[in-house]
């Protein structure tokens, strides 16, 4: 029987673990040989795809903008006038010919030609915590393993090293870690948008003398630690404060203080925090941050759908579009990719308080920039919206096709502590359609 | 050379072995049959240490000891006064009497209470009506701590918990697996039997030929019939209940069919009769048997990881035949003695922390560290968070001075810093993870952090608070931070550099305030509208010192 009969769509990695014969452990055991073929399996695994990927001009940085509860399909980028299940929103014209939003959406109708519209993402997973895991890391969660979040992944792959600000910011939410990439991927959380950043600088009474001073105390005391234990934590936690310090002293951090824009830019964007978040997410991507996550949660509408998610988009709708303009001013579009996202759609079905459940068989996900053909839409539901119709999919399409458009090669491997190896993406097929 | 060098360190051992084995004053004979396990552990260790040329650590000093074993046991820093106190006793039994004492208080319940829930459940949960669960499981596990309950009664009651989370804390197990007999296969097995079976979920695990897909849906079948559901309280969920259902089976795909699975015990060979009764109390009566030494061991291997940062079988989740432990003979007669002792958790800790292994300093031998998997260096593990928050609260005295004087403020704080604590500190409980890397998150906050900096205000001022009101030299109070933080004296060297610190001028802040005869003073440097005078700052700065070093942020 062909292995891939057993496995399933999402699986665990022990396939690989027992095909490949050996683990991590076992080759730092067998010495040499072990090595030379750990070498080559990911120059064979890496070889043809980095000759692909040169040929075009790649995106450079992601901005994530997360609607966590799971967005209504329905309601925003799919309706369904014609059925039962459509609602009370009415449809309007897109820029894009023959599709058409809510009328929820007015400002990102006006820039459809931007959007890649995916409505037939299909997945298994309902429950909000393990389909948040699944669509932020491309696996569902499977006890052992804690796999890195996209944004991690971006940034170890196409972070520089000796970049003063963090490669993965996330904002308002605690988004996902690097598990098992380690803590120097973890996202860096900013909670409060509307001041400069939290923590950055001492309170004022620490003159910088002073703090001349205390770094001189803490310096010596290091020193004698370091020199008695010799203990790598010890050096990794060096390591933090290396680049903390440097972070406090640089003048990139400036990008994270968005009082410094005009008042008619953050009116366009909207007076509230996801408008915040994405007026932030552009300043940040113009420093050169790799991946920022702008979260916009209450969409677990499962009473008063209607008017909440009415309340939403009215936030939604200006911050989305104006980010894309300025992008667009400010010859960043082609570099940054935009990606919107909940972990999983609502239910066409609507329930007796007014509700929609949750629902994975058919939901939507938004691309723009980096590189992605806007103006389309891929794959599509039926009528009612109960079911997809054509080109469904599924999560590791959608991860292996971000991968192609970062130029990241999807097939690479990691290894966890542990030695099991486990690929960036779990076996998704790219959209072509989607690269431009 | 290098021999006689390696001859003279097993000597030293074997001297510090005896040393520790000489038999205390209070003997019982369940405290010489204790000791007489950690000699032969010792002895083990002793032997595969000189058979590959390692050279252990030097002994671990008292203060060293103190910390380490306090911060172990109650998940906490010791207070000043006990610091004092315990370097200055001469009694050489005091270590022994320390870890009993601790044992014995609420601390012990207290903290082992939470380190079991992460274990069981993990750290956060976003889900509605959870906190309250949460909570209830480890008031319930507290209270088995407490009355010291053996492992495998605790547990059993656990595994067949029913009714409201609110009434029976042990029912959020459950609840934080909704039921889900899958999850549940999973996690049981890796937590009370150091075995992965999840692979074998979707398919015959191919990293371990042992499993297949039959055995993980046989073990899930015990709880195919666990039932949950939210109680509420006009649309608010106030709590959970669990309960197990007469019917209900587990089925797995294979070829795309669905096929029942009967429940089976798949772990050991068991010869006992099959009880017709229900299927968790079943499942947990044979994890729980003696004859199902996996139990016992995979525990056993989960204590020695917690003390040492490293299993005997590692990971600890990875026992099959081709990863054995590293030293089979102490896993084996450390399982052994827990049997035969009723699954005595105390028992094992008093073991475990009175083997020379847990007693050798932090201190590396040589040029090079010893690598964890020799057990032959205590390794720097970085404070869990909830440990670094206690241990902040403490040295500072932030503990002291709010609890008392102003209880809403100290609860709203530590409500709002224990959330920052973990937000920003946060690892992962799961073996699988990256080894401990700090995050610029982490650094920053102890740099700068508003909230953390007014506590350190008032580290700063106690010092000086006390200066003005009796007449002891500034070096004392150096010893009192250094205490506070660091469980120890400072060395010559330090007190010097210190002192020269304290020498130089500083520029006042503006509107100093004479302390003299101000009872709140913690409380006005803690709200941040007291400028503190020049030499408080100077102990400032040595706080913020202390606190941002490796030597507080790891247990070591």
């Amino acid at each position: 029987m062909p292995l891939g009969q057993w496995t399933q769509e999402y699986c665990c990695g022990c396939l690989e673990t027992w095909s490949e014969g050996l683990s991590r452990r076992g080759f730092i055991k067998v010495g040499l040989g072990g090595l030379i073929s750990l070498l080559f399996a990911d120059w064979l695994t890496q070889q043809p795809l980095r000759a692909q990927t040169r040929s075009s001009k790649k995106a450079q940085s992601v901005i994530l903008l997360w609607m966590n509860g799971g967005p209504s399909q329905l309601d925003t980028f799919d309706p369904k006038p014609n059925s039962k299940n459509g609602g009370i929103f009415k449809p309007i014209k897109t820029r894009i010919q023959q599709v058409q939003f809510t009328e929820l959406l007015p400002q990102l109708a006006e820039v459809a030609d931007q959007l890649a519209v995916i409505r037939s993402m299909v997945s298994k997973e309902t429950n909000h915590q393990r389909a948040q895991y699944l669509l932020h890391t491309g696996y569902l969660p499977q006890g052992t393993v804690e796999h890195p979040s996209f944004g991690a992944i971006v940034a170890k792959e196409l972070g520089d090293e000796h970049f003063d600000l963090p490669h993965f910011v996330s904002l308002r939410g605690p988004s996902f870690g690097a598990g098992f990439l380690g803590a120097t991927y973890n996202p860096f959380v900013v909670t409060n948008l509307s001041q400069p950043l939290e923590d950055l600088l001492p309170p004022q009474y620490v003159t910088p003398e002073r703090l001349e001073r205390r770094l001189f105390l803490l310096r010596y005391l290091e020193g004698k630690f370091t020199d008695w234990t010799k203990g790598e934590n010890q050096q990794r936690h060096l390591i933090a404060y290396d680049k903390a310090l440097r972070l406090m002293r640089s003048p990139l951090t400036k990008a994270f203080n968005i009082t410094e824009e005009p008042e008619s830019v953050k009116q366009a964007y909207g007076d509230n925090d996801f408008g915040r978040g994405c007026l932030l997410a552009r300043r940040l991507v113009e420093a050169g941050v790799r991946f920022v996550e702008v979260y916009l949660d209450g969409w677990d509408t499962h009473q008063d759908n209607f008017t909440r998610t009415q309340r939403l988009c009215s936030i939604l709708d200006p911050a989305f579009a104006t980010l894309l303009k300025e992008l667009k001013e400010r010859d960043l579009l082609e570099s940054t990719l935009v990606v919107w996202m909940g972990e999983f759609g609502r239910t066409p079905h609507i329930n007796s308080n007014e509700g929609r459940d949750h629902w994975a068989r058919g939901f939507t996900v938004v691309l723009a920039g980096g590189g992605i053909r806007g103006g389309q839409v891929i794959g599509a539901t039926n009528e009612d919206g109960t079911d997809v119709v054509h080109r469904p999919v599924t999560v590791p399409d959608l991860f292996a096709t971000l991968c192609q458009v970062l130029g990241i090669n999807p097939n690479k491997r990691y290894y966890t502590p542990n030695g099991r190896p486990i690929t960036i993406v779990d076996k998704g097929q790219v959209i072509p359609e989607l690269l431009g | 050379m290098p021999r006689c060098f390696v001859a003279l360190t097993v000597l030293l051992t074997l001297a510090w072995v005896i040393a520790l084995a000489q038999p205390p004053d209070t003997t019982t004979d369940q405290a010489t049959d204790e000791q007489r396990l950690i000699q032969t552990i010792n002895s083990v260790f002793a032997r595969y240490w000189h058979e590959r040329q390692i050279k252990p650590a030097p002994p671990a000093s008292d203060a060293e000891f103190l910390r380490r074993v306090y911060l172990d046991l109650t998940g906490n820093l010791p207070p000043e006064e006990v610091a004092r106190q315990f370097l200055s006793d001469r009694s050489p039994d005091k270590r022994r009497r320390l870890v009993e004492q601790l044992l014995n208080s609420p601390d012990y319940a207290r903290w082992w209470a939470t380190v079991w829930r992460l274990w069981l459940i993990g750290r956060e949960s976003r889900r509605a009506g959870v906190a309250g669960a949460i909570a209830s499981l480890e008031s319930w596990l507290q209270d088995k701590f407490a009355q010291n309950v053996p492992y495998n009664r605790w547990v059993y009651q656990l595994l067949t918990a029913t009714g409201r989370t609110d009434e029976n804390g042990a029912a959020t197990f459950f609840v934080k697996y909704e039921a889900k007999p899958e999850e549940l296969a999973g996690v049981v097995s890796r937590i009370f039997l150091g075995t992965r079976i999840q692979c074998a979920q979707c398919h015959d695990a191919f990293n371990n030929p042992r499993w297949k897909q039959q055995d993980f849906w046989s073990v899930a079948a015990y709880f195919a019939r666990v039932r949950f559901r939210p109680v509420r309280d006009q649309n608010r969920i106030v709590a959970f209940e669990v309960w197990e259902a007469p019917r209900g089976e587990a089925f797995m795909e294979r070829n795309g069919q669905r096929q029942m699975v009967s429940p089976k015990f798949v772990f050991a060979s068991l010869n006992l009769p099959e009880e017709p009764s229900a299927r968790r109390a079943t499942f947990a009566t044979y994890l729980t048997h003696p004859q199902n030494r996996l139990f016992a061991q995979a525990l056993v291997n989960r204590y020695w990881a917690y003390f040492f940062g490293h299993g005997l079988v590692h990971p600890i989740d990875d026992f099959r035949p081709e990863n054995p432990p590293l030293l089979p003979e102490v896993l084996e007669k450390l399982t052994d003695d827990f049997i035969a002792n009723g699954y005595d958790l105390k028992r094992l800790i008093r073991i475990i922390v009175g083997t020379h292994p847990y007693q050798l300093s932090c201190q590396a031998p040589g040029t090079k560290p010893n690598p964890p998997e020799t057990f032959a260096q205590a390794q720097l593990r970085p404070l869990m968070p909830e440990q670094l928050f206690n241990a902040f609260l403490r040295a500072t005295g932030a503990e002291e001075v709010l609890k008392e004087r102003a209880p809403r403020l100290y609860e709203q704080l530590h409500q709002f810093m224990m959330r920052r604590f973990v937000l920003v500190f946060s690892t992962d409980e799961e073996p699988d993870v990256a080894a401990f890397e700090q995050t610029i998150g982490q650094a920053l906050m102890l740099m700068n952090n508003e909230q953390v900096q007014r506590a350190l205000r008032l580290t700063g001022g106690l010092p000086l608070f006390r200066a003005l009101t009796d007449e002891r030299p500034d070096e004392e109070h150096l010893n009192t931070l250094f205490l506070r933080f660091y469980c120890r004296y400072p060395t010559h060297e330090e007190q010097q550099v210190m002192m020269e610190h304290l020498r130089q001028p500083v520029a006042s802040e503006q509107r100093v305030l004479s302390l003299r005869g101000r009872r709140n003073i913690g409380l006005a440097m803690m709200a941040g509208n007291v400028p503190l005078p020049p030499k408080a700052q100077a102990f400032e700065d040595i706080a913020w010192a202390l606190i941002n070093s490796g030597e507080f942020l790891f247990n070591h």
